[in-house]
């Protein structure tokens, strides 16, 4: 169940041993820029990113509701089981919110650019 | 490797210490457990401690209960004619549990509990303090 958000994290450190597009060729002169990272790695682009993380997070909690039942209903739950999963429930959502900030904060930044 | 592998091995020792905490509690509480003298006494469980797999993983990683054993050794005999179990010569047989040896155990045991929350915890702060770099 905690699989999951490492996922988005993930290609931000594959993105920095992967050479630049051009370097080897392989992606020909004249061709449009593709951001590093967004090529290769079955993902297309920070909506996409987003949204796994969104999911993870999701996941996160909703695993968390669970615990919190069985702990509730005595389905073999126990205290620190419940602890963990809130925390990590709870550390996923402000990861999140710290990711929205950061892109908020990026585009507001483009759009006081003077044009 | 998951994002929170630290959190979830100090949960493992914070569930096989609180297993360990479980068995020294039944132990303690049967420490007056009599038994007829041809039957097999009460005796005291230890938990044996194992560790998972050595990839360090979500689902492979921490520690496990490996096993519980049953003390070993005679337990004791103690003279008592009216009791209902008592056999021929009057002697009930008492429950296999050194008292001392499971306070011990039990202090042990609560020290593991707290450190593997400590290590939870540290996690924790760890991860909010990784959160801390975008903030402000």
């Amino acid at each position: 169940m905690v699989a999951t958000p490492i996922g988005a994290v993930t290609p931000i450190i594959q993105q920095s041993t992967m050479r630049p597009p051009g370097v080897d060729g392989s992606n020909g002169v004249g061709r449009a820029y593709t951001p590093p990272g967004t090529d290769g790695v079955g993902q297309t682009g920070f909506a996409d990113a987003l949204a796994r993380g969104l999911q993870a997070v999701s996941d996160l909690e909703g695993s968390s509701d669970a615990v919190a039942q069985s702990l509730a209903t005595g389905g073999g739950a126990s205290v620190e089981d419940l602890m963990v999963a809130t925390t990590q429930a709870q550390l996923g959502v402000e990861l999140l919110a710290q990711v929205r900030d950061r892109a908020l904060e990026a585009y507001q930044e483009i759009m006081r650019m003077p044009v | 490797m998951g994002a929170f592998d630290a959190m979830d091995i100090g949960r493992t020792g914070v569930g096989f210490a609180r297993y360990w905490l479980d068995n020294l509690s039944h132990n303690v509480a049967n420490v007056n457990t009599v038994t007829n003298p041809d039957e097999e006494p009460f005796r005291a469980r230890f938990v044996v401690a194992g560790a998972n797999g050595a990839e360090i993983t979500p689902s492979g990683s921490g520690v496990h209960v490996a096993d519980v054993v049953d003390a070993v050794g005679d337990a004791p005999l103690l003279y008592s004619p009216d009791h209902p179990l008592a056999n021929e010569e009057g002697y009930v047989q008492g429950a296999a549990v050194d008292l001392a040896g499971q306070l011990t155990d039990m202090m042990l045991a609560q020290r593991t509990y707290q450190a593997n929350v400590r290590t939870i915890q540290t996690a924790k702060e760890a991860y909010e303090s990784a959160l801390q770099i975008g903030r402000g």
